[in-house]
């Protein structure tokens, strides 16, 4: 059997701000405890997925038509407030037209050589596994295919000649029907997408594991029944946006600026390590504000969260946060805590542990 | 065929679709308390007159006043009517594979459809060729569609409304048929005089009728 960790893509259209940054940060934590307690774990992630999103294409069309000067991630997320605003659109055949290349030369576009390699030395600085931003795959099962496997499981809806459309159809269960394809192969949306990466991977008994924002909760429980009925046993987990400046908004609306995973590395480096400040931005998005809460981000909260790390840090040594998840659930460790889908839980045993070991 | 009490019935009808219209009129925006949803997977005019009658027959003395008091919203919906009614069969007077047409709900019951499914929205520009139906033991009514290029949602809708309101106010009696002739805007045009206001015409944007029906009884 085998664990499928399949959270939501962040489109790479913006610098990562803290509601990603946790997304991230708490996948990687769940990837990294499944393995630590020797889970045949997957980390379900094509970069394909997110070349052949509407915001990405059309991203990468704006800076084309504008002849857009970018050298940084910054101006990236500022010309795709810029799109947003202007509210630039491509129709749907230059949308189709540029899927169809992407899947079949899986070359990604010009702006990913800086925002991608930003994520890329993010993630390295924080200890945060890389799923793969460099390596998209080719996806092999055909519309037919997967359009097969749903209408097996007795969950599609083929209104092709009606409407054009394929929905999901989970009606029966009180859910609502869920556009997936249209008539074009191409004009399908993200939950076909997750869809045909899935139904390529998963067997029946797998267990399957959902991250996303909760907007999509609705979209995931259809997924949820999806899978359910194929077989697998699925989890469905949210990570909650965090409000900037007292407003949670959409990334295309601005707000972010000043609290980029890089302005963040920047403010806290060379003070504190990498190690530390990894630890740290875990405890704050992760422990003390758990996934599921929202909250307004704060350097002066964040800062407080150094105090775990350096306890940590003073317990365990100077360890990256993988380091210390192998320490902690190796055989030979003094504690290892069960798996546990809350980063809250898990510190606060690594902290209790820690004040076991003192009194004793 | 006979024609009898034609400008008789016509004069009914209008009266009694003119009752409901005010009383629509007056409830701008108001949610209404009653609604029929119909899910669509394919649609046969034949079919779908057929389960209209089984929504008349289904309707209890104090829902046909309802009906005929009130502004009823006729929702027409995308699905697979077998799946989508599977959950509450119950809400249901027909279902079949293309069609399936619910019984008078409250209508925090038919949001809940349409919550889940998509509108129903046929090409607008297809020119529809209707067949007569034949009259039935059990259901003695003829319905005559002529070549309409009607769009043909508004057809859907004239049509709920002409087949179960006449039928509320007029109970058939055996052997007696009724004729329902609904008429392209062509066919209006050629002869204003004596087709003009024989349809009804529902306006989703502002919700009210405009009658244009025609019947006859034979």
């Amino acid at each position: 059997m085998k664990t499928y960790l399949v959270p939501v893509h962040v489109d790479p259209v913006k610098p990562m701000n803290p509601s990603h940054l946790r997304h991230i940060l708490y996948v990687d934590f769940l990837y990294r405890q499944f393995k630590a307690l020797g889970h045949d774990v997957v980390y379900l992630y094509n970069r394909l997925c997110f070349d052949v999103s509407n915001q990405v294409i059309k991203l990468a069309k704006f800076l084309e038509s504008r002849k857009s000067k970018v050298e940084t991630s910054l101006d990236i997320g500022l010309q795709y407030i810029q799109m947003t605003s202007e509210r630039f659109e491509i129709d749907a055949d230059t949308l189709y037209e540029e899927r169809a290349q992407q899947q079949t030369h899986l070359h990604g576009y010009p702006y990913y050589s800086i925002l991608l390699e930003d994520w890329k030395r993010e993630h390295e600085l924080l200890d945060v596994f890389d799923p793969g931003f460099r390596s998209p795959r080719r996806i092999r099962l055909t519309v037919q295919e997967v359009s097969t496997v749903l209408n097996d499981l007795g969950v599609i809806f083929d209104a092709r000649r009606i409407d054009g459309n394929i929905y999901l159809d989970l009606t029966p269960e009180g859910l609502p029907m869920r556009k997936i394809i249209g008539v074009n192969e191409y004009s399908y949306n993200y939950l076909f997408i997750v869809l045909r990466e899935l139904f390529e991977y998963v067997k029946k008994g797998d267990e399957v594991y959902f991250v996303f924002d909760p907007d999509l909760s609705l979209d995931y429980e259809l997924l949820k029944r999806v899978l359910k009925k194929y077989g697998c046993h699925v989890f469905n987990l949210t990570t909650s946006r965090i409000s900037l400046g007292g407003k949670i908004q959409s990334a295309r609306k601005g707000g972010w600026q000043g609290y980029t995973t890089k302005d963040i590395l920047h403010r806290y480096t060379p003070r504190f390590s990498s190690n530390s400040i990894g630890l740290a931005i875990r405890h704050y998005l992760l422990a003390k504000n758990a996934v599921h809460k929202q909250f307004d981000f704060s350097y002066d909260e964040f800062e407080k969260s150094f105090e775990f790390a350096q306890a940590v840090e003073k317990k365990y040594g100077s360890l990256s946060f993988s380091e210390l998840i192998e320490k902690v659930y190796s055989p030979n460790s003094d504690y290892s805590p069960p798996l546990t889908r809350s980063f809250n839980i898990w510190s606060t045993k690594i902290e209790k542990n820690k004040s076991n070991e003192t009194k004793r | 065929m006979k024609v009898s009490n034609l400008y008789l019935n016509q004069a009914k009808l209008q009266e009694y679709y003119m009752s409901r219209v005010q009383a629509a009129e007056y409830v701008p925006g108001e949610e209404s308390k009653n609604a029929i949803v119909v899910i669509l997977f394919e649609y046969t005019f034949e079919e779908y007159a057929h389960a209209l009658f089984k929504l008349h027959e289904s309707l209890l003395d104090e829902e046909k006043t309802v009906w005929l008091q009130n502004f009823t919203e006729t929702h027409f919906l995308l699905g697979n009517p077998r799946t989508v009614c599977q959950k509450d069969p119950e809400d249901f007077v027909y279902i079949s594979d293309a069609i399936a047409v619910s019984r008078l709900l409250p209508s925090k019951v038919a949001k809940g459809y349409v919550s889940r499914c998509p509108r129903y929205s046929p090409i607008k520009s297809r020119v529809m060729q209707y067949a007569a139906i034949s009259q039935k033991e059990s259901e003695r009514l003829e319905v005559v569609l002529c070549r309409s290029d009607i769009p043909e949602e508004i057809v859907l809708i004239d049509l709920s409304h002409v087949v179960n309101e006449y039928l509320i106010n007029n109970p058939l009696e055996i052997g007696k048929v009724v004729s329902i002739k609904f008429l392209s805007e062509r066919e209006q045009g050629e002869d204003v005089v004596s087709w003009d206001r024989t349809r009804v015409v529902f306006n989703a944007d502002v919700k009210e009728y405009e009658l244009r029906a025609y019947i006859r009884e034979f």
